[in-house]
């Protein structure tokens, strides 16, 4: 048995064994006392909490220290319940949240587990697409590092104790008689879209007139906000219609991905680039155009047409290439009036200036100046007066009303609580999610400030860095367990419904605040109801609680007029102040920018996300600070070797590893939030470096005057993708390659030869050619045009096919496990600002497949409907099908990934713990589990396939739909880069696209493989003005 | 002609010249019968082995140990605890395995094929060159057996039949290669123990001991040289012989499949069998001489390994380097001939990529080091033999590296590239397959004659008798006959 103990496990240790656990005092002490209390509870329990106590068996059984099977007391249905086939997946309709923008989902549950999350495609706002985040969201259900138990901080010094709920109301009635009117009462919350959280807010503001209320969020949009207040006078929320636009000018703004409103405006903005109608095989007559300019090398800055669209400029210069833009636009005609100054330093190149301001001029009406969270409100307000001039507004941008105006910037916000808590006016403080300690501006000095309230509160789903230093802790329930709703960006209410119950015994917000102000209905289901005034008798809430959202619930839109000059006088004192300031290697500028992964860090222990691959990096396990070539070279940083660095801002420091990042803006240094937490759990800490650290009120978002050096200290990022310089021979052949992988044209060569030349050479197959033409041919189109490289492929497959994550030192070895890769190219002649590209690679499916004539048992061969298939049964891990694949899209279970904690992989397995039964809820029971020696890849969701099957032949063996069957990854695809169905079906969306004269096989004409997964090439719409973007290839990887 | 048997050569005769008058002898010192019985069984029969054997020993069954030790490792936790990924999938177990199936090849090529070829120079080392190739294959063999993922289900390679009616999959080059592999090692042992027959007679006859008398009187099969006998060993050699010289060519052609089959840039290519081949050979006649030189110092057995032996291997050496070295040459060229940049780069990647020392190093040790073989100084000098031979191995080694992973770890789509590094089980499995080579070798050394005494004794010029001459029977008869010797025994 391992010894370690759970407080010693850091980094990268994965699920860690409840037996590990069971050595901790506290441990022991949830067993003792929690076990009991729920056991004698399950008398009453209904359903769903009988599960609940099924799933606290199954993993109280790990504490048996043996490897003995664990009891289980076991209900079989006397009469099963209608509609309810044990094993059959079924599906619910509910919404998530993300840092205050609602999403509708859709979720998976088998037998009562939750499995799957996935975008809701009826619901008006996403459509069906879904993010990473949405997708990863259901491995947090299942983590053991989730707080378990209510926890309380003894009178004396000393670490929290287990208490439960009871306990913890008893206390609050007791001390809430010393709350009159709420004097000394601060609630600090995360933000949230919920209509029933704004009502319990409103009936503790009235229940206690006095108490404060703040809201925080590390990762904030405030900052639009503060911008149209500018420039209209009033708070509004700016909605880009990205469906509308022919000319998007993006700001800093990494639309595509990251953003909680991301998988909405991905969609939007494909529409525009969609060049084949899948229904009708038809070419589109025109295309978007995207122009970036942008501080970092951000994905959608990758998606710009070239790289002569895409500008970067360190942060505080990107007000001033606006400005630039916009004096362009007034010399040009627009009604601008004098509302944005003529800057003195032109970031822009003068003829670049005046093409985007000619284009965006030219589409008037179709075209939008777009925003990024981190660009001050100034920024955002001189957009908007763009945009207005440009005759966005109600059109390509629609404006709706806040509806919480008097709310604070969360940033000042942050400043004021921590103000209040300093100067001891806060007695009583309740933290309703969100972890300050960790994210708060480190010189508000939240963790010192949190001592000085008597009572500290916290509510959260992890005991995390707040929940340490708080007096009491309140587990939160998911939002899979627990009744509430959402709000999408537009307005359109979503109900949250629960899926399981609370595993560990948690309590949504609405309920902790219920209890908290002593309200009269205390379920969540019954709040839900008061607040949206939705009686569940009604049938309004039995269809919104079907469809996931409440029709007719979404804001109408606002048509604002500019108001005074303030915007005018703001804009022009804040470019003079960045003019002043000139960037060098001595003074360079650092940007915090949200983890494309992690958010703010709230998914810090989130396994899959911490293994995913970022889409630009290729990073996985860390947030080196990005820096680009030329910089790097001026501070002397060791371009062959990671070594730390040392960055000194403001009298605050920090260490942190760089990656040397093509295509970042000169002198800028760009950080990513959200790692180097210490309490996150035994996936999350200490993974990364804390870049809060030296994050301050002063700057938020961006700030000048930071200095770098270089220590003489070793480090090792696990990028995916080699990073480091190649040699010559190496640089030339990805050269010569990455073209031939993807293959790219502009809109212009498309229309005028729509076959781009493609040439088709057959080879002679080696063995004799199968022919496949009956039954259902499964292929799948993949176009290149729309893919935006967000990687929620690769997490939903994750999610759907089982696949397990291998923690950092794997990911060194080169043992990743994701069944897609999001492959990244460098392109251009100037390897310092190359363009990037993004190209999603799975198995091929080929029909000839190379893998298939070497395997020397049989164990993968192509299906009659065309599929590549692997019989893990048969496999005995020769190996060889991986190194036979010319595309590298096969994984091995080196070692047994599924058992054991990360840290103890080596060992042998006898000694390992098997799988936690925790995250073996998670498992999709359609999908076996690979044990160790045996090869997988991705098969096109097989399982959805066969199911499929058996529904159709049930219905009179009629032939299965097209878009009956999605795989995982086609289905979480935003921007529907990804279609699936049968090729031998002429009319069928896949076949539409597959037989486009463009389409292409990868490697096909070289090795005639005949892949069933075919591209689309990657067509750009580049102005012509903007200079001429030619390559030879590709300069480095 | 009784003086010829009676003279004592001196042992460091050189006799590595082509006389005038004939054959140089191919036995120096005490060049009777019976002296190279006693020079041969002595070894076997002393009370103690030379203490460098202890030491050596000692070495190796560490060595062993060690390997075993992480065999049940990696057995228990998985193929992971080495450094194969994505996309380097195959790592140091088919490289051992391509190395010492190589080094198996000269022990059958000199037993073999001269045998047919009537090199009676062989004689001195053929036995010694079976052992290492029936040592190097029981290397080879558990590296295939362990590399796989799931090792205890490796028996489906087989075509047995079973209730899933399941069979391999007969177009996979792993099958050819486990069938062929399979056969190399029931030849090679058959042969080598059916040519040993006659001298585990001679051991038992003069053995003292009581087990001596019971093992070596099993393992003679009841040998007592009678001409039927002696027939039918003949017969069974040369068959043996034939069939061995057919896997000699083919064992590594098959292996050479492995990549030749697949369509990895530098693997995919139709030079592999004979290339394969051609290293094979090289690499055992380069242990060989390795292993020659020091034993026939140690186990004083330089009046039956001689000079003209050491300058015999080192001249086959010298042609085979030539031949790899061209191998070598038309590869590169090939690539540049194709035309197409996936068969040009790899080639190019192994000679400025991050393994550029690999590509150098094989050009240096197999190709440039052998050719000091040119003049006879070096021949001549059986240190410098030793330390060429032990260059060459290295030189395979790492040719079967770069091969391996070379050519995988940058193959047709950037984006997968990936270093490879193996870790310390890789390292100890392989020193510790030494382990198991030597600990069977010294085993060999010490219990098993080491020179065929009888294949010896045939070349030596008594027996070449004619009819006329008596007194070469008397000295056969005197000889030969209790220790059941001489093969062609001179009929009276």
């Amino acid at each position: 048995m391992p010894s370690l103990k759970s407080d010693q496990l850091t980094g990268s240790a994965y699920w860690h064994s409840l037996d590990e656990l069971a050595d901790t005092p506290e441990f022991r002490q949830f067993v003792a006392r929690e076990f009991p209390n729920r056991a004698s509870e399950w008398l009453d329990g209904n359903r769903r909490h009988f599960l609940k106590i099924m799933a606290a068996s199954f993993a109280m059984a790990g504490l048996a220290g043996c490897r003995r099977w664990p009891e289980e007391q076991l209900a079989p249905y006397a009469h099963r319940p209608a509609n309810r086939d044990p094993g059959t997946p079924v599906h619910y309709n509910t919404g998530m949240d993300l840092g205050g923008y609602g999403q509708g989902m859709r979720i998976t549950s088998v037998d009562g587990r939750p499995i799957k999350v996935d975008g809701n495609p009826e619901h008006p706002f996403n459509k069906g697409g879904s993010d990473i985040y949405g997708q990863a969201s259901i491995l947090n259900v299942y983590d053991p590092d989730r707080s378990r138990s209510v926890l309380k901080k003894p009178a004396a010094a000393g670490d929290a104790v287990v208490s439960t709920w009871a306990e913890f109301a008893a206390f609050w009635r007791s001390h809430a008689t010393g709350i009159a009117d709420g004097q000394g009462v601060m609630v600090l919350s995360q933000a949230s879209s919920s209509p029933s959280v704004a009502d319990m807010k409103a009936r503790l503001l009235k229940a206690w007139p006095q108490a404060q209320w703040f809201e925080y969020e590390a990762v904030s949009y405030d900052n639009a906000l503060s911008g149209t207040m500018l420039a209209f006078g009033r708070p509004l929320r700016a909605m880009p219609r990205l469906e509308r636009a022919a000319v998007v000018l993006s700001l800093d703004f990494d639309f595509l991905v990251g953003n909680p409103c991301s998988v909405k405006l991905a969609r939007d903005f494909t529409a525009g680039r969609r060049l084949t109608d899948p229904a009708t095989g038809a070419l589109a007559q025109s295309m978007n155009r995207l122009y970036v300019i942008e501080s970092g090398n951000s994905t959608t800055g990758s998606y710009s047409e070239n790289v002569e669209h895409r500008m970067p400029v360190a942060a505080k210069d990107v007000l001033a290439s606006l400005c630039q833009i916009a004096a362009e636009l007034a010399k040009q005609g627009a009604a601008l009036g004098a509302a944005i100054p003529t800057p003195k330093n032109h970031p822009l190149d003068a003829a670049k200036a005046a093409a985007i301001a000619a284009d965006l001029l030219a589409n008037k009406g179709r075209s939008v100046v777009v925003v990024g969270n981190r660009q001050p409100a100034e920024v955002h307000a001189a957009a908007a007066l763009i945009n207005t001039a440009l005759a966005a507004n109600g059109r390509t941008v629609e404006y709706f009303e806040d509806p919480e105006p008097q709310r604070p910037h969360h940033f000042a916000a942050i400043s004021q609580a921590a103000a209040l808590l300093h100067a001891g006016k806060v007695s009583t403080l309740i933290i309703l999610g969100g972890n300050p300690v960790y994210n708060a501006p480190a010189d508000l000095q939240f963790g010192d400030a949190i001592a000085k309230a008597s009572t500290s509160i916290h509510y959260g789903d992890y005991a995390d860095e707040t929940a340490k230093l708080c007096s009491w802790h309140l587990p939160a329930s998911h939002y899979l367990e627990n009744w509430g709703d959402v709000r999408s960006a537009d307005g359109l209410v979503g109900i949250v419904q629960p899926l399981i119950e609370p595993i560990f015994g948690g309590k949504s917000v609405i309920e902790v605040l219920a209890l908290l102000i002593g309200d009269t209905v205390s379920s969540g289901y019954e709040i839900v109801q008061r607040a949206l005034g939705l009686p569940s008798t009604g049938w309004k809430w039995k269809k919104s609680l079907f469809d996931g959202y409440v029709e007719g619930t979404a804001w109408s839109p606002v048509l604002p007029m500019p108001a005074g000059g303030q915007a005018a006088s703001a804009i022009t004192a804040l470019l003079e102040t960045f003019e002043k300031n000139v960037l060098s290697v001595h003074n360079l500028e650092i940007v915090f920018q949200q983890d494309t992964k992690l958010y703010d860090g709230r998914f810090a222990n989130n396994g899959w996300l911490q293994e995913l691959p970022d889409p630009m990096t290729r990073m996985t396990w860390d947030n080196p600070a990005l820096i680009s070539p030329k910089t790097a070279a001026a501070l002397g940083l060791d371009p062959y070797k990671t070594k730390l660095v040392k960055l000194h801002i403001g009298g605050r420091e920090l260490t942190i590893a760089p990656y040397i990042l093509p295509g970042q803006p000169e002198f800028t240094v760009t950080l990513l939030l959200g790692y180097g937490r210490t309490q996150a759990g035994n996936v999350g800490n200490g993974v990364g470096f804390n870049t809060y650290s030296i994050r301050t009120t002063e700057a938020m978002d961006f700030e000048a005057g930071a200095t770098l050096v270089q220590l003489d200290e070793d480090y090792r990022l696990a990028s995916v993708q080699n990073h480091h310089i190649m040699s010559a021979p190496s640089l030339e052949a990805i050269g010569d390659r990455a073209p031939k992988l993807i293959q790219q044209a502009t809109f212009a060569e498309l229309l005028a030869n729509p076959s781009l030349k493609h040439e088709k050479r057959v080879v002679v197959p080696l063995y004799e050619a199968h022919h496949y033409n009956t039954g259902y041919q499964w292929g799948m189109s993949v176009d290149l045009t729309s893919c935006i490289g967000c990687s929620a492929c690769v997490v939903a497959c994750q999610a759907e096919n089982n696949i397990p994550i291998v923690g950092k030192h794997q990911v060194l070895m080169g043992r990743e496990m994701q069944w897609i890769r999001i492959d990244r190219y460098f392109r251009g002649t100037d390897a310092h600002e190359p363009e990037s590209v993004h190209q999603p690679v799975m198995c091929m499916q080929c029909e000839t497949a190379p893998c298939e004539a070497v395997c020397p048992v049989g164990a993968t061969s192509t299906s009659a409907d065309g599929i590549n298939m692997m019989a893990y049964n048969r496999c005995i891990g020769t190996r060889y099908c991986a190194n036979n694949c010319p595309y590298k899209v096969r994984r091995f279970n080196y070692l047994d990934w599924n058992s054991g904690t990360l840290k103890d992989q080596y060992e042998v397995n006898l000694l390992r713990a098997p799988m936690n039964d925790l995250t073996a809820m998670q498992k999709n029971p359609q999908v076996s589990i690979r044990m160790r020696g045996v090869m997988e890849k991705c098969t096109y969701c097989v399982q959805r396939i066969e199911t499929a099957r058996v529904v159709a032949e049930r219905q009179g063996n009629r032939r299965i739909r097209d878009g009956e069957v999605t795989p995982a990854c086609a289905q979480a695809c935003p921007t529907q880069a990804l279609v699936f169905g049968d090729i031998r079906d002429k009319t069928s969306r896949v076949a539409m696209l597959q037989d486009q004269a463009r389409s292409y096989g990868l490697l096909n004409d070289i090795l005639g493989t005949v892949p069933r997964t075919r591209y689309l090439p990657r067509i750009s719409n580049p102005n012509p003005a903007m200079g001429s973007a030619e390559y030879t290839g590709l300069g480095s990887e | 002609m009784s003086t010829t048997a009676n003279v004592k050569l001196p042992v460091e005769l050189d006799n590595t010249f082509e006389s005038v008058i004939g054959d140089s002898p191919l036995v120096t010192g005490d060049a009777s019968f019976h002296g190279v019985t006693e020079v041969v069984s002595h070894v076997s029969e002393s009370r103690h082995p030379p203490k460098a054997w202890y030491v050596g020993m000692a070495i190796s069954l560490s060595l062993l140990g060690l390997m075993g030790v992480m065999i049940v490792y990696e057995l228990f936790t998985g193929v992971g605890v080495w450094g194969n990924n994505q996309p380097v999938s195959w790592g140091f177990p088919i490289i051992n395995f391509v190395f010492w199936v190589g080094i198996a090849h000269a022990g059958t090529l000199i037993s073999a094929i001269l045998l047919l070829f009537r090199q009676k120079w062989r004689t001195g080392i053929n036995r010694f060159a079976e052992a290492t190739t029936v040592f190097a294959v029981a290397c080879a063999g558990i590296f295939p057996a362990i590399h796989v993922g799931r090792p205890w289900l490796a028996y489906w390679l087989a075509p047995y039949p079973n209730i899933m009616r399941d069979w391999p999959n007969f177009y996979s080059p792993l099958l050819w290669d486990a069938l062929a592999v399979g056969t190399y090692t029931t030849v090679s042992v058959l042969f080598w123990y059916t040519g040993m027959i006659p001298d585990l007679a001679t051991l038992r006859d003069r053995a003292t001991g009581r087990i001596k008398q019971i093992a070596y009187g099993i393992f003679s099969l009841g040998w007592r040289g009678s001409a039927k006998h002696w027939a039918l060993l003949e017969k069974a050699v040369y068959l043996l012989a034939a069939l061995a010289t057919a896997l000699v060519l083919g064992v590594s052609s098959t292996v050479s499949t492995d990549f030749a089959v697949s369509q990895i840039p530098a693997w995919h290519e139709t030079i592999f069998p004979p290339y394969f081949t051609g290293g094979a050979i090289f690499s055992g006649f380069a242990v060989v001489l390795a292993l020659a030189i020091p034993a026939r110092e140690l186990f004083g057995l330089k009046e039956v390994i001689t000079k003209r032996h050491i300058d015999n291997l080192a001249k086959i050496l010298l042609v085979m380097s030539s031949i790899v070295l061209y191998i070598y040459v038309i590869e590169y060229f090939i690539a540049y001939y194709s035309g197409s940049s996936f068969e040009r780069f790899p080639y190019l990647n192994r000679l400025f990529g991050p393994y550029w020392w690999l590509g150098w190093g094989i050009m240096f040790c197999n190709g440039v080091v052998p050719q000091v073989f040119w003049f006879k100084w070096a021949r001549n000098n059986p240190w410098l033999g030793v330390a060429v031979g032990i260059l060459v191995n290295v030189g395979m080694w790492m040719e079967r590296f770069t091969i391996i992973i070379i050519s995988l770890h940058r193959d047709f789509v950037p984006s997968s590239w990936h270093m490879f590094v193996p870790t310390y089980v890789d390292f100890c499995t392989f020193a510790g397959s030494f382990g198991l080579f030597f600990t069977l070798f010294l085993l060999f050394c010490r219990y098993i004659p080491m020179v065929a005494m009888y294949e010896v004794k045939s070349i030596l010029p008594q027996a070449q008798v004619h009819q006329h001459e008596p007194a070469a029977v008397a000295d056969g008869a005197a000889d030969a006959a209790p220790e059941s010797g001489v093969a062609g025994a001179p009929t009276v």
